[in-house]
């Protein structure tokens, strides 16, 4: 039996992988390259559920369940760092009463906090705090989950084709037989038993191909992301979620986010100075210091919510859930289905779900295994670390500390390569390194890959461009205009 | 882990590692950037293995000066420093080092690297000090303020307190023919911390700073400035103290050689430049004088003091750096770094640097007499005779 | 009396105006909180199309001055062993970068790769140096010029680790082992490559003695041999800044270091640490926003805090390289004077920075002092 799935975001490779270990073989299409949408443009924040505890009791124990059972099947991908939620002087004691009365009734652990214990762990808060509960929040390595997804993925003989979109569907007598797709091949159709929509904040619009009406709504938040890991865990405000609450430290950053505006198109917007600076001043309200921190980027990344009901202005009241819609069901096209929704940190569940229905409804015995199958950790990085120094060529990235070595895999797209290595994303912003690595890659798609690569970069660092960080603009302005003369050619 | 301001400014532009001295002269040595800021980002993402090498650091902090975004890269490395793993032979050894005051108080100790040096790890090549004879140095501290004339306070390092009694007593005649009473500080032995920090012994550093400005204390705050006589222990009252370790004087520090600008007379210069010219004279400015202050202002103090132009001896850190080059591991580069001196001096003349340990150093790889400036402009008074 | 003039700034056109001021028997002190951008670039001044360019500068010189300029700069380098080559009048010489660009150029240390048409080449790729992508350079060159480019490639030399960069290749290539390494492996590639085409390598061949490994390799290979600039740390612009501040001390410049925090228009500056520094003129050679000439507050105004004026606005990444003084008298009272990037971005290639606008401004800067 043969899936098509599209998107090759959390989501559309959750589902993937869930399939894959039923034995289905999986084709997964991505109009871009893996995890471009919102997957690589997450808060990097492994959910305990305390988030939601309040607004959206069921994604909270969804969270909850599943950031325990990560932790297992996918150890290389998680960082237990524990998180806190902290309540300010003056914050709604309200708010506080319910959450830690949800917390006792959905099961998520809580543990309250001496103020000494929170300002030894994190001097760096804001004296101003009255309570504080510890939560088993952690870090979600999306980079890397999305690297190791892909490996297992096709180690189980399914595939992944990126820089193909699919364009519509092929169905015999309202059952879909084939996914038309658009790619460096040209126009192919793909058979299939089944097709997926998983593609994220763009699924209304997939499914509008199909001739389906699936309400979508796109909500966009910002984040800044600060040049070193100054804190070592998760903290979120103690009240209603709100904007710029949460920071998260993740590998060699923290990540302070986020905000949420409803929008009606999926792309992500340019990230905007005025929001940039209205996060900065949040973000003070927890971390008094924060304008002395260096910010480094800032990005968007576009929310998927599904909103059964239409569209709305105020999207901090979509739930947070996923929904599995089988369109033989609900729109009497058999053989198509749409996830919609949800979290990272549910990735595994939503494909779980999904592949449940699309095996009932083809009335299949398969059995899901991906709560108890481990996710096996990347291959080259493990590669590398065992290497003799000067076996790992020259260093290319100083930043992230990135080798030759580490370019071994030919068939990765640069997405993929940057997600595996991190080489473009510390503080030079590529800088200094982007040719160095995509000169090596492919001296054919050379220039077109840097220009991306470059345009990419700047985007992010435009909105932040103070301080230090202008400097480090001008410097790679003159970089490329000068030494480099890109900009010439 | 400690903080610091711009720890995470560097924006990988890489100037620090063009303005290292070791980097030049050593293959092995990673450079400032990687022993820096890119493994101190990595320590704060809890993946700080510390690198080889790192001890090789002179602690010079030319690297910082350097670099556009003041980043603290010399004081990020003292931090990796201090996690780097040492043997307990060398850790006693860079204890010991890292307390002159210590041997201050007892000069003759100096003696005990001839029995205790190689098992110790402290180099055979470097020259030591001769000690200072010991009732000079006590007689000094019995001054007390004059009334009615204004009175600066010298600081006395542990350096010249225990082996460099001349250039005080001369550092103090120069002062008081400017017409200020001098009051040598603190009265017992202390150091300010450097030869801590520079080691990476962080907490030792803070430990002595504390002491030492305990013991300045009262007494520095009626004077109207603290002179001091070493480049390095400049720099540390002046700017790490407050910065480092929140300590802070109500008494402004000058080196000796800017004190000495700013208050000799015009016609004191003129007076001084119609002495006959003696000996060519070839400035070095130690590294951490470069860093606090720059090298121009001893070039000035020559220029107005004698007809004959000096000339800049054209290197960077001498490799001396405190403690640095008696340490048996770096005594190559220590050496490699102050020879480069010979590819200047062209003849024959005498170099004035402000700090004794760098004057040991630079005398021995050059075969040239250095000396303090204190010292010079002394001479230079003397020639000129009594003041009319 | 002797004139003093106060440089604030160690950049390009702190060195430079250093320079021209001692050659005129000027009192100069160097005033600089860090090192300027010269060890970023290589030391080519970059300077767009040869004719209008003149006419769109900021600062207005006779196109005599300009020749005048650029004649002074190059007895300048050649006064501390930088050897400089010009474009002759209304000619621009094109460099090759890295990434196998072409930028224009007008003059370039004698050691770096130009040429006035675009001709064959030999890329030298290396292995085991990061910026050395010679595959993609040869590809893009061939692409920009439809010329053809030969790529040959060297393997690591001898004692290499993965911390090597530019610099140690450089200062490798400065021993007698590393040259004989260098000269025999690039012998052997070159054996079957058609001769007297120009060969050209990385930025590595040396720090102190490239004058002669350049002149060696020409002899012992048969090919012409220069470089083509790597990124920062310029091993080029290493090589100029050390030559060019150590013959500033032989000439008796004051070097001091600090930070200005306020120039008043009586020209006197004051540090952060309380000193005070007066001089008869100062030239603000702070270069923009790069350099610390000019910051970036939060919300995006750039702001020069020395004379505590706002610049611009940034709209953008390229608003960096454009704003500046509009005036090299830039307080009005003709004491307190902007020189090089500090006046203002002018790209040779676009509106962005350039070595140009250091030569000239440091020029006119310098008629001004001397007229009063
Ligand atoms: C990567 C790169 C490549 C380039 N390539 C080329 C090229 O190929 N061709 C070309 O023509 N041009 C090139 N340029 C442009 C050229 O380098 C600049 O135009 C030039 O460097 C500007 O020099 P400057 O002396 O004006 O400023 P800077 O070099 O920026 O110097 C500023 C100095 O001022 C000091 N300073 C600032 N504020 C204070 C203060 N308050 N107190 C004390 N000191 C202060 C700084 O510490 C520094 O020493 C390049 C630039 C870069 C960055
Ligand atoms: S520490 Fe400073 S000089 Fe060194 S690379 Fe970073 S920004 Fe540049
Ligand atoms: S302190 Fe001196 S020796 Fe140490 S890294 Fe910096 S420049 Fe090099």
């Amino acid at each position: 039996m043969r899936v098509v799935v599209i998107g090759a975001g959390a989501t559309g490779l959750g589902v993937a992988w869930d399939l894959a270990l039923r034995g289905v073989d999986v084709v997964v299409v991505e109009a871009h390259e893996v995890g471009v949408g919102t997957s690589g443009r997450f808060h990097g924040l492994l959910h305990s559920g305390g988030r939601y505890l309040v607004t959206d009791p069921n994604a909270a124990q969804e969270c909850y369940r599943e950031n325990v059972l990560l932790r297992v099947i996918a150890p290389n991908a998680v960082v237990a760092t524990g998180g806190y939620f902290v309540k300010k002087y003056g914050d709604d004691d309200n708010f506080e009463r319910r959450w830690t009365h949800q917390a006792e009734a959905l099961g998520v652990p809580i543990r309250e906090v001496p103020p000494a214990e929170l300002r030894q762990a994190l001097p760096m808060l804001t004296p101003d705090i009255e309570r504080a509960y510890w939560v088993p929040d952690g870090v979600l390595e999306g980079f890397r989950m999305l690297t190791m997804l892909v490996a297992a993925i096709q180690a189980r003989g399914s595939r992944l084709l990126e820089r193909t979109r699919a364009v519509g569907i092929r169905t015999e007598s309202h059952r879909v037989t084939g996914v038309e797709v658009e790619g460096p091949d040209g126009h192919r159709t793909l058979d299939c038993d089944a097709v997926v929509n998983a593609a994220g904040p763009w699924a209304g619009l997939v499914a509008h191909d199909w001739g389906i009406d699936v309400k979508v709504q796109p909500s966009y938040g910002l984040m800044l992301i600060f040049a070193n890991r100054r804190m070592d865990q998760v903290v979120n405000r103690l009240k209603l979620p709100s904007d710029g609450d949460i920071f998260v430290p993740h590998q060699e950053v923290v990540i302070l986010g986020t905000t949420d505006v409803a929008q009606p198109c999926p792309d992500a917007p340019e990230p905007d100075r005025l929001e940039a600076i209205r996060l900065m001043s949040l973000g003070a309200e927890l971390v008094p210091d924060l304008g002395s921190w260096r910010v480094l980027r800032g990005f968007n990344g576009v929310r998927p919510l599904y909103e059964p009901s239409g569209l709305t202005d105020d999207s901090r009241t979509v739930s947070r859930d996923f929904a599995v819609l089988n369109h033989g069901d609900r729109d009497g096209l058999a053989g198509a289905f749409s996830v919609l929704g949800g979290k990272w940190t549910t990735f595994r569940l939503m494909g779980e779900v999904l592949g449940d229905k699309l095996a009932e409804s083809l009335d299949m015995r398969l059995p899901s295994r991906s709560a108890d199958t481990v996710i096996e950790a990347h291959r080259t990085t493990q590669a590398t670390s065992r290497r003799h120094p000067v076996d790992r060529g020259a260093l290319l990235c100083e930043c992230e500390g990135v080798y030759e070595s580490d370019l071994d895999n030919e068939t990765a797209s640069q997405t993929q390569m940057r997600f595996g290595t991190w080489f473009s994303m510390g503080p030079c912003q590529g800088t200094f390194c982007a040719h160095r690595v995509l000169g090596r890659r492919s001296a054919a798609q050379f220039a077109q890959e840097m220009a991306w690569l470059r345009h990419e970069r700047e985007h992010g660092l435009n909105v932040v461009g103070w301080g230090s960080n202008a400097r480090l603009i001008a410097l790679e302005q003159a970089t490329k205009a000068q030494t480099l003369a890109e900009d010439l050619s | 882990m400690r903080r610091f301001d711009h720890e995470d400014s560097c924006i990988k532009c890489s100037i620090c590692v063009t303005a290292c001295p070791v980097y030049r002269v050593d293959q092995k040595f990673p450079g400032p950037k990687a022993l820096g800021p890119d493994w101190y980002r990595r320590l704060q993402a809890g993946q700080g293995d510390t690198m080889e090498h790192v001890g090789d650091c002179t602690f010079c902090q030319l690297c910082e000066e350097a670099c556009p975004v003041a980043v603290p890269i010399a004081h990020l490395i003292a931090e990796h420093k201090r996690h780097a793993p040492q043997s307990p032979r060398l850790m006693l050894r860079d204890y010991l080092l890292t307390h002159p005051q210590w041997l201050a108080k007892a000069p003759a100790l100096v003696k005990l690297p001839k029995v205790l040096g190689v098992p110790l790890g402290i180099s055979a090549k470097t020259r030591w000090p001769v000690p200072s004879p010991v009732d000079r140095t006590q007689r000094l501290h019995r001054v007390r303020p004059v009334k009615n004339v204004p009175s600066v306070g010298i600081f006395v390092d542990c350096f010249t307190r225990g082996f460099d009694a001349p250039t005080l007593a001369e550092a103090r005649e120069v002062l008081e023919r400017l017409g200020f009473a001098t009051v040598p500080l603190p009265a017992a032995s202390h150091c300010c911390g450097a030869a801590a920090y520079a080691s990476g012994l962080l907490d030792e550093a803070e430990h002595s700073a504390r002491a030492t400005w305990r013991a300045l204390g009262r007494g520095a705050a009626q004077l109207e400035a603290i002179v001091t006589l070493n480049a390095t222990c400049d720099d540390t009252l002046r700017s790490e103290w407050p910065r480092y370790f929140g300590l802070e004087l109500s008494t402004p520090v000058f080196s000796f050689v800017e004190f000495v600008l700013k208050h000799a007379s015009p016609s004191l210069f003129a007076s001084l430049r119609e002495c006959p010219a003696g000996e060519v004279i070839y400035t070095h400015a130690t590294c951490r004088s470069k860093t606090a202050r720059g090298e121009g202002s001893l070039l000035r103090l020559v220029e107005r003091s004698s007809e004959r132009p000096p000339r800049v001896l054209e290197i960077n850190c001498c490799g001396a750096a405190g403690s640095y080059a008696f340490k048996s591991e770096h005594t190559g580069v220590a050496r490699a770094l102050g020879s480069q001196a010979n590819q200047v001096i062209d003849g024959p003349g005498i170099i004035l640097t402000d700090s004794g340990t760098c004057a040991i150093h630079l005398e021995e790889l050059t075969g040239h007499r250095t000396l303090h400036p204190a010292r010079w402009m002394h001479a230079q008074l003397e020639l000129m005779g009594a003041p009319q | 009396m002797t004139v003093s003039v106060l440089v604030v700034g160690r950049g390009p056109a702190g060195l430079l105006s250093a320079s021209y001021l001692r050659q005129r028997g000027f009192d100069v002190t160097i005033l600089a909180d860090a090192d300027g951008t010269m060890s970023m670039w290589s030391g080519d001044f970059g300077f767009g199309r040869s004719a209008d360019a003149f006419e769109s500068f900021p600062v207005k010189l006779s196109q005599s001055s300009w020749v005048a300029a650029f004649q002074g700069l190059v007895d300048i380098f050649d006064s501390f062993g930088v050897p400089l080559r010009l474009a002759p009048p209304g000619v621009i010489l094109r460099t090759v970068t890295a990434t196998g660009n072409l930028r224009p150029t007008f003059a370039v240390p004698a050691w770096q790769y130009a040429s006035v048409d675009p001709e064959d080449l030999i890329i030298v790729g290396i292995a085991g140096l990061a910026d050395s992508i010679a595959d993609a350079q040869a590809v893009s060159y061939r692409n920009h010029v439809r010329r053809e480019a030969i790529v040959v490639k060297l393997t690591r030399p001898p004692g290499w680790d993965p911390g090597w960069g530019a610099i140690r290749f450089a200062s490798y290539l400065d021993t007698r082992a590393g040259l004989a390494w260098f000269t025999r492996e690039l012998g052997a590639q070159l054996r079957h490559a058609p001769r007297g085409v120009p060969v050209i390598v990385p930025q590595i061949l040396g720090l102190d003695t490239t004058v002669e490994i350049v002149a060696h390799l020409a002899g012992e290979l048969g090919h012409p041999i220069a470089e083509f600039p790597l990124l920062s740390p310029s091993v080029g612009g290493v090589r100029i800044r050390d030559r060019w501040e150590r013959s500033l001390r032989r000439l008796g410049v004051h070097f001091i270091t600090g930070r200005a925090q306020r120039v008043s228009p009586t020209a006197t500056a004051m540090t952060d640490d309380g000193r005070e520094f007066a001089a008869d003129y100062v030239l603000l050679a702070t270069g923009g926003v790069l350099g610390g000439g000019a910051s970036v507050t939060i919300d995006g105004a750039i702001i020069d805090d020395l004379v505590n004026r706002e610049l611009g606005k940034m709209d953008d990444v390229q608003s960096l390289d454009r704003v500046g003084h509009p005036d090299i008298d830039c307080i009005g009272g003709g004491r307190v004077l902007a020189v090089g990037r500090a006046l203002g971005g002018w790209n040779p290639n676009k509106d962005h920075n350039g070595g140009a606008m250091v030569l000239g401004s440091v020029h006119m800067a310098l008629s001004m002092i001397s007229e009063d």
